[in-house]
């Protein structure tokens, strides 16, 4: 401890320490250290050093407030994004040895763009043959009804390999883990159970292992307790179920499954994937391949492993979106620092005196740079440390008002690493604001310049030049971040005339109703349940319209198959392109508000009579077929053994992707159907209900959908309940908190950046002052001088819009994922831009220059 | 009460000591444990305002010794402390 003792003592001045750092150094050893005294030198050390320099900052108080509190909002805001980056992005995952962990993904160009996930028979085979992992899991959410303690409710649930919680090195509170014998079909059917759930089911009680627990209307064993606070990745489940895949059973196919690894000792990703790549060709000859299917067409597939640290699986999109944010705040802080240099040159200005004396005077240099380093540092350790504040009252603003928009929000905080992050930032900052007048005030030929008082000396030149400098920089910064601000607000503007596949969705509640296997085994039956469900609903008061769907716009469920259309595609024994496809019942277009553009919605005698029909969207139509018209009455499919079905309408298009990417080519099927899998009947037996009603904002209608759901069936549970409205803006939540955070940076950025300007150059012109009343007084008019300032300030303003603009071009590539209905270099944003500071620096040229014109050469001169 | 320059000025009254006695001396007249760092910023401020001096070194410490100047500060403090105190424990009584 004394070693931290001695290295606090460094902070007192080299005098002080000289004549008391011996008798200091032996009490410190007679005292025998400790923090506390650790922290006591270290606080008297930098009140010491830094009473002076709080004393001089102390006599400027407007210099000061203004200096602080400009880099306190740029600290403060660069630190709250760095909290969130090293939170997601940096800091290692809360996992057992994470650097090995990966999440193991495919891509299949030929079947699909993007990523695709993990199959049964992928697993098995890497499981079975992969030489580079230690081992491997699979993972999907889910939910599960549980019925029998208290009321019904619809649980989050993951169902997982047995691999996969000892694979992120998860060890439970109570009970145990899965073991194979769990994980393999025919078993014993076993639960485990979230921490809190434990404490709300069964109060803690360690007896609930080996207790019963009716999961989806099955009787499961609670077989371990998950420890508190458990999240796998972004997931916080409560009931975590056994994947049971059975291994006799699997085809190729069926991609549905997420993948997570551990890489065995020293293995790199691209050995594990290039291991993995060379087991995928022989898997048609493990597992056969479904029939219509063939290997020809899982070779056109092009199925290729795609692993990366299983951190990305955690941050997913947001990591571009982060750092675009984070290079954004750090052009606010840039701007912050140029602005307080500014501050300082023009403090130091009417030190010049000051100075010059000290130097006439002996004092060296080094003196006078340590006086304004120490200055500039003072100022900026305050500042971080405010900003440190700001951060930390940013950082609980987020969390309270966007806690769904980035992953993990609500577990992060201004931890150490940000406090370090912040003052090493703050010291930096004072370094870099404090270079310009270190150069200027510390010059030999100071004293000299302070003679001819800089009136058209090369010393005034000089200074002159710097702040040109300044100005130009701070104009080509205020462009670039005023054509982001404008693309942003386009951006906004585009995504909000968007028709998303639905109208006024906050007037449509959805409601998720699961009628598991148990409850009906009948596919038929099943249906009438639903039907039954919807008429209740409907009957209740207020209601308008209900109807049922396997998916609500946006909601992220992500059903895939293959398209075939009856002589076009996919029937030359190639693969066709998979499409999203949705299971809907009779009236869903009606109640979300999305029109029928050609032909008819289905109808319950479709649905039950199990006709052979299909809908379809109109941007599918027209890619497909031409037009909405001619899509009507051609037939699809999406397997090649089941039947052709008849396209009898054609809607309006979904944006299921969200409203930045393309609206979704969508296939919609009938909710109960035969033939849609090999030869049997099926039934969609997890439905949300969009109920479109006035009575939405009305806590009464939920109960009175309760009432009428469990009127006729008192064992369904109603689950996720939320407006459609309330899932679109999830859905987009990160764009829109991108956005959000850009144009407020961008916002007070160019605030900062416009003062700048206008400060320096009103300095610029105020200076000339003895220039103007020359000039006035050798006989030329006040138009001539505006005129010749107006022209001194513009060209620098037009130097540094050249500047600006291609900086803003090749910066608004980065923002090119973030932009939507308008193009990263729209001329109009460009013009506008372009023209909204040039007249902010024509106004900065003129109101001083015409103040200095039209005041009497007498009184300038004596000024 | 717990002015350091204060404390440090009544403990130099009873004769000269280095820094570690003078900690001791306080925390045992007064209960107040001085940090280190705390105790030589009063001393420094002491000395350079003529109120101790300081001895030769022995031994890697150093003694100080209170000056007559300081004698009459410590006196003119404690003489303006005292209606304080005895107000104080007057009301406190009363009360």
């Amino acid at each position: 401890m004394t070693r931290w003792a001695r290295l606090a003592m460094l902070v007192y001045p080299r005098r002080w320490r000289q004549r008391y750092g011996m008798e200091l150094e032996t009490l410190i050893d007679d005292s025998g250290g400790g923090w506390r005294v650790v922290l006591d030198v270290a606080r008297q050390a930098l009140l010491m050093r830094t009473s002076d320099h709080l004393r001089r900052l102390a006599a400027a108080p407007v210099f000061t407030v203004t200096a602080v509190l400009t880099l306190a909002i740029a600290i403060g805001a660069n630190a709250v994004i760095f909290s969130i980056v090293n939170g997601l992005l940096l800091r290692p995952l809360p996992l057992a040895n994470p650097e090995s962990l990966v999440g193991v993904w495919h891509v299949a160009p030929g079947l699909v763009s993007g990523p695709l996930n993990q199959a049964a028979f992928t697993y098995f085979s890497y499981r079975d043959q992969a030489e580079t992992l230690e081992d491997i899991g699979m993972w999907s959410n889910t939910t599960a009804a549980v019925v029998g303690r208290g009321e019904p409710e619809e649980l989050q649930g993951l169902m997982v390999t047995d691999g996969t919680l000892p694979i992120v090195g998860v060890r439970p509170a109570v009970g145990r883990l899965f073991t194979a014998s769990d994980d393999a079909p025919g078993s014993r059917e076993t639960v485990m159970i979230s921490h809190p759930y434990w404490l709300r089911a069964f109060q803690g009680d360690p007896s609930a292992i080996g207790q019963s627990l009716i999961v989806d209307g099955r009787a499961r064993e609670v077989i371990g307790v998950l420890p508190d606070r458990f999240r796998f990745l972004q997931h916080a489940p409560d009931l975590i179920l056994p994947l049971r895949l059975n291994r006799a059973q699997t085809q190729i196919g069926l991609f549905r499954y997420q993948g997570v690894a551990r890489l065995k000792p020293g293995v790199t990703i691209q050995q594990a994937t290039a291991d993995l790549a060379r087991l995928i060709p022989s898997m048609p000859d493990r597992f056969p391949i479904p029939s219509g299917f063939s290997r020809q067409m899982y070779e056109d597939f092009r199925l290729a492993p795609e692993i990366h640290p299983l951190r990305e699986d955690l941050s997913g999109d947001v990591s571009g979106m982060l750092w675009i944010v984070f290079g954004t705040v750090g052009l606010l802080l840039l701007v912050a620092c140029a602005n307080v240099a500014n501050l300082f040159l023009l403090r130091g200005e009417s030190r010049r005196r000051e100075f010059a004396v000290q130097l006439a005077l002996g004092s060296g240099r080094a003196r006078i740079a340590g006086q304004l380093l120490g200055e500039a540092l003072t100022l900026s350790l305050g500042s971080g440390l405010l900003g440190i504040g700001i951060a930390h009252a940013g950082l609980r603003l987020l969390q309270r008002t966007a806690p769904g928009q980035i992953p993990s929000l609500g577990e992060m905080s201004i931890d150490l690493t940000t406090v370090a992050f912040a003052m090493t930032l703050a010291a930096l900052a004072s370094l870099a604001f404090c270079v310009l007048p270190i150069q200027r005030f510390t010059r030999p030929n100071l004293p000299e310049a302070l003679k001819e008082n800089g009136r058209g000396s090369s010393d005034g030149r000089n200074r002159h030049r710097t702040r040109n400098a300044l100005v130009a920089a701070q104009v080509a910064v205020a462009l670039v971040l005023l054509v982001g601000s404008m693309l942003m607000v386009r951006t906004f503007v585009a995504i909000r005339g968007i028709a998303p596949g639905f109208v006024d969705g906050s007037n449509v509640l959805t409601v998720r109703i699961n009628i598991a296997e148990a409850v009906s085994p009948d596919p038929v039956t099943t249906a009438r349940v639903h039907e039954q469900l919807g008429l209740g609903i409907a009957s209740i008061p207020g209601v308008r319209h209900v109807a049922q769907t396997s998916s609500i716009t946006t909601d992220g469920a992500n059903r895939k198959d293959p398209f075939f259309v009856e002589g076009i595609i996919g029937e030359d024994g190639r693969m066709p392109p998979v499409r999203r496809m949705k299971w809907v019942a009779p009236g869903y277009y009606q109640t979300m508000g999305n029109p029928v553009v050609a032909g008819r919605d289905f109808t319950w005698p479709d649905i039950f009579d199990r006709r052979e029909v299909a809908i379809i969207s109109e941007n599918l139509a027209r890619e497909t077929f031409g037009g909405v018209d001619a899509a009507l009455g051609r037939r699809v499919r999406s397997s090649p053994t089941s039947p052709w079905r008849e396209i009898v309408g054609v809607v309006g298009n979904e944006y299921d992707d969200g409203p930045m990417r393309p609206a979704t080519p969508m296939v919609y099927w009938p909710f109960l159907q035969e033939n849609y899998a090999p030869s049997r009947i099926t039934v969609e037996r997890a439905l949300v209900y969009a109920i479109r009603s006035d009575r939405v904002r009305d806590a009464g209608l939920l109960r009175d959908i309760q009432q009428a759901t469990w009127a006729i069936n008192p064992a369904v549970p109603l689950s996720r309940v939320e407006t459609v409205d309330d899932v679109y803006r999830r859905a987009t939540a990160q764009e829109s908190f991108a956005l959000m955070i850009l144009a407020i940076a961008s916002g007070v950025t160019l605030l900062l950046a416009v003062v700048g300007i206008y400060g320096v150059i009103a300095y610029v012109v105020a200076q000339s002052r003895t220039e103007v009343g020359i000039r006035l007084a050798l006989g030329a008019t006040g138009q001539d001088v505006v005129r010749l300032f107006m022209g001194r300030g513009l060209a620098v303003v037009a130097l540094g819009l050249a500047i600006g603009t291609v900086a803003a071009a090749a910066s608004a590539s980065a923002l090119n994922a973030l932009l939507f209905g308008v193009d990263r270099l729209d001329l109009p944003v460009y013009a506008l831009a372009i023209l909204v500071i040039a007249v902010i620096g024509v106004l900065a040229s003129w109101l001083p220059a015409r103040q200095a014109a039209t005041t009497p050469p007498g009184i300038i001169l004596r000024g | 009460m717990n002015d350091p320059t204060l404390l440090v000025l009544a403990s130099l009254a009873e004769g000269d000591k280095h820094g570690y006695a003078i900690l001791t001396d306080v925390k045992t007249f007064a209960d107040v444990e001085l940090g280190a760092g705390t105790l030589y910023a009063a001393i420094s401020r002491l000395e350079n305002r003529g109120f101790i001096k300081a001895l030769p070194v022995e031994d890697r410490r150093r003694p100080y010794r209170l000056t007559p100047l300081g004698r009459q500060q410590l006196k003119d403090q404690l003489a303006a402390l005292a209606p304080v105190m005895r107000v104080g424990l007057h009301r406190l009584k009363q009360s």
